[in-house]
């Protein structure tokens, strides 16, 4: 029989069940999720198709930009479900070349507090791999999904020759001798490791690189661009910049700076597109900095840089 | 099959309902995604680790983790068995749920000695948030979870009387949980404690103490390494995920459920504290148990982001429990109101 206890016992129940579950229920999607998309999950397919049709193991999955920074861990899981043991590092494709740990040389990691700890991780497990030997990186085979995966320009030179398709990048074990490699070039506009003052980009016809970092500002204030590479403590090194030499009246000239220290002082001169080139004094093997910025803060200043290349002298 | 007292047909509707809910809501949820992706953010790490295992060997993994991960252990099981770790992936976080979901309503119906009551546990179980999270990929949390609701009605049977061979199973079943998910283990390890310590038996409770002990101490040898690579991973845990975000915190304790869930607590403490009745012991004090971590910085010492210890809390345990106080109240007042 069915008594009000019986009734309200019913409808209290019914109540809180089905005004919890709508109320829920928006965000059951919330969690419900992939988390990558479609077209993410399509390149990891075509990674894992060329891995496997070349044999090709214990790969080393090269992430950057701000998509990677978040998802990195989960497009690493996907490729290793199918093909086992799978690297990652979390930084730019030079750094990985020399085992730089990329939390101090990342400026993409701390746009995300969650990504330091993931590039971390990775890397504690590819030196735990690696062993002392930074060599060793190239008997992994290393790939390379740009722009998805490693949203910024390509300014590896030899990495070209690895293409495999319209955006993949696979570099075969043991097809990259690891003593070559001293001569890097930094795109100005994205391999940047910090910038102060303000700053934007330009499409050139000039510039070799799809964009020139820029700025033009009044006078009284301060602008540096730092960019981060290493140099073998063996050899004498030449930076070249590639950049617009703009009318000097009414413009402070250019300051460019290693380790804090001033390497030259550039007075424009009208030139149009130039490359400076700078010796760079023997210094220490290991991770550098490189600035550029105003050189007298009390005049205005005007700046386009394509990009600084650093070779070893012969 | 048996799920309480007494035989009956609403054990199986109810249940049989719940488990119909769940696969509704994960098919309404997931049928708009390509086929090879996998729900949420750790489904497809544990893939991958169960891909290593199937490479690698069981003893292998268990030596460079210093930690059986007993769910993925179990998935690159099936995976192997089924010859898809994909699919494997899918089914094993439904049967957990279910498991989860019948030794819900089994405890409840213990509990309140009520079918119905057990019904609605089970029913806003599978409907509550904090379910639906650790079933879209915390599969650990999901299995240890499961496996913790389903020992406690022996633990209670066996809290006082135990001997050598209820021992030895309650030893093997709590290495499962302990082997599953450490962090669930401690909790579910300090609810016991504590349980054991209201009938102030020295006994009962230093036999209680070192069965809880006894997973790490048979596992010995990979307890320190274990221990010193929690407290690196610890180090690295993202410090964002040390904070609770409040919105989220109101939806996993149930949103508007709250006082429900808040009415389920006091009265499952009430009796334990009044009758030691240990099933609503179990409830009261795993809910309190759950919630200090949270608001004390145990989960920042657990390195877990203190949201998975809200995803212990029994909202539809709670609030089942809470119905009929809630029900007994409204017609008190609406006693008053007929009576002018």
């Amino acid at each position: 029989m069915w008594n009000d206890r019986k009734i309200l016992f019913v409808a209290v129940a019914v109540l809180l069940t089905i005004g919890y579950a709508i109320e829920s229920q928006t965000l059951y999607h919330q969690y419900f999720t992939p988390y990558i998309s479609t077209d993410d999950y399509n390149d990891i397919q075509q990674i894992v198709n060329i891995l496997t049709q070349d044999h090709l193991s214990q790969p080393i999955l090269v992430f950057y930009g701000e998509h990677a920074t978040l998802y990195s861990p989960i497009i690493r899981s996907y490729v290793g479900k199918s093909v086992g043991q799978t690297y990652a590092y979390y930084g730019k494709l030079q750094f990985l070349m020399y085992m730089v740990d990329p939390a101090p040389v990342n400026p993409a990691i701390g746009l995300y507090s969650i990504s330091a700890p993931h590039a971390e991780q990775f890397f504690e497990e590819l030196s735990r791999a690696i062993g002392t030997d930074r060599c060793n990186v190239f008997s992994h085979p290393i790939v390379v999904d740009a722009p998805r995966f490693y949203n910024r320009i390509l300014s590896e030179q030899f990495i070209q020759q690895f293409r495999v398709s319209n955006t993949l990048y696979i570099i075969p074990p043991h097809s990259i001798d690891c003593n070559s490699l001293s001569t890097w070039t930094l795109a100005s506009s994205s391999d940047f490791a910090s910038i102060s003052g303000p700053w934007w980009t330009t499409n050139f016809t000039w510039a070799k690189f799809p964009y020139s970092l820029d700025t033009n500002f009044e006078a009284g204030k301060n602008f540096s661009a730092t960019y981060k590479t290493f140099l073998d403590g063996n050899k004498n090194y030449t930076l070249s910049v590639h950049m617009m030499d703009y009318n000097p009246a009414n413009y402070s000239p250019l300051g460019i700076w290693l380790d804090g220290t001033l390497l030259l002082t550039h007075v424009y001169d009208t030139k149009g597109p130039i490359v400076l080139n700078v010796t760079i004094p023997s210094v220490g093997g290991g991770l550098h900095q490189i600035s550029i910025g105003n050189a007298d803060p009390t005049a205005p200043f005007i700046l386009s840089v394509d990009y600084l290349n650093v070779t070893p002298q012969p | 099959m048996k799920f309480g007292r007494g035989p009956g047909v609403f054990p199986l509707l109810y249940v049989g309902s719940s488990l119909l809910i769940l696969v509704l809501i994960l098919w309404s949820q997931t049928q708009s995604y390509a086929n090879g992706l996998l729900l949420g953010w750790d489904s497809s790490t544990y893939a991958y680790l169960a891909r290593l295992v199937i490479r690698n060997g069981p003893l292998a993994m268990i030596s460079t983790w210093n930690y059986p991960h007993l769910s993925v252990l179990i998935l690159a099981g099936a995976g192997l068995l089924i010859g898809n770790l994909d699919l494997a992936e899918r089914i094993l976080p439904v049967l957990y749920g279910g498991a989860l979901v019948i030794a819900t309503f089994r405890l409840v119906r213990l509990t309140a000695g009520s079918v119905h009551v057990a019904g609605i546990s089970s029913i806003v179980t599978v409907v509550s948030l904090n379910f639906l999270r650790i079933l879209a990929d915390l599969n650990r949390n999901l299995l240890a979870l499961a496996l913790i609701v389903l020992y406690v009605p022996f633990f209670v049977k066996w809290k006082t009387g135990i001997n050598p061979t209820r021992a030895v199973v309650s030893l093997a079943w709590l290495s499962l949980v302990a082997y599953t998910q450490v962090e669930s283990y401690v909790l579910f390890s300090l609810t016991i404690i504590i349980l054991v310590t209201r009938s102030m038996e020295l006994r009962s409770f230093l036999t209680w103490t070192l069965l809880l002990a006894g997973p790490f101490l048979l596992e010995l040898p990979l307890f320190a390494n274990f221990v010193l690579d929690y407290a690196h991973t610890a180090s690295l845990t993202p410090k964002t995920a040390t904070t609770l975000d409040g919105f989220a915190a109101f939806a996993f304790l149930g949103g508007f459920l709250i006082p429900a869930v808040a009415v389920g607590v006091a009265i499952s403490l009430k009796q334990y504290v009044k009758r030691g009745d240990l099933f609503f012991g179990f409830w009261g004090v795993w809910s309190s148990v759950a919630l200090a971590s949270v608001l004390l910085p145990l989960s920042g010492i657990l390195a877990f982001p203190p949201e998975r210890a809200l995803y212990l809390v029994p909202v539809g345990a709670l609030s089942a429990l809470a119905v009929e106080t809630i029900s007994v109240s409204l017609l008190g007042v609406v006693a008053r109101y007929r009576s002018g």
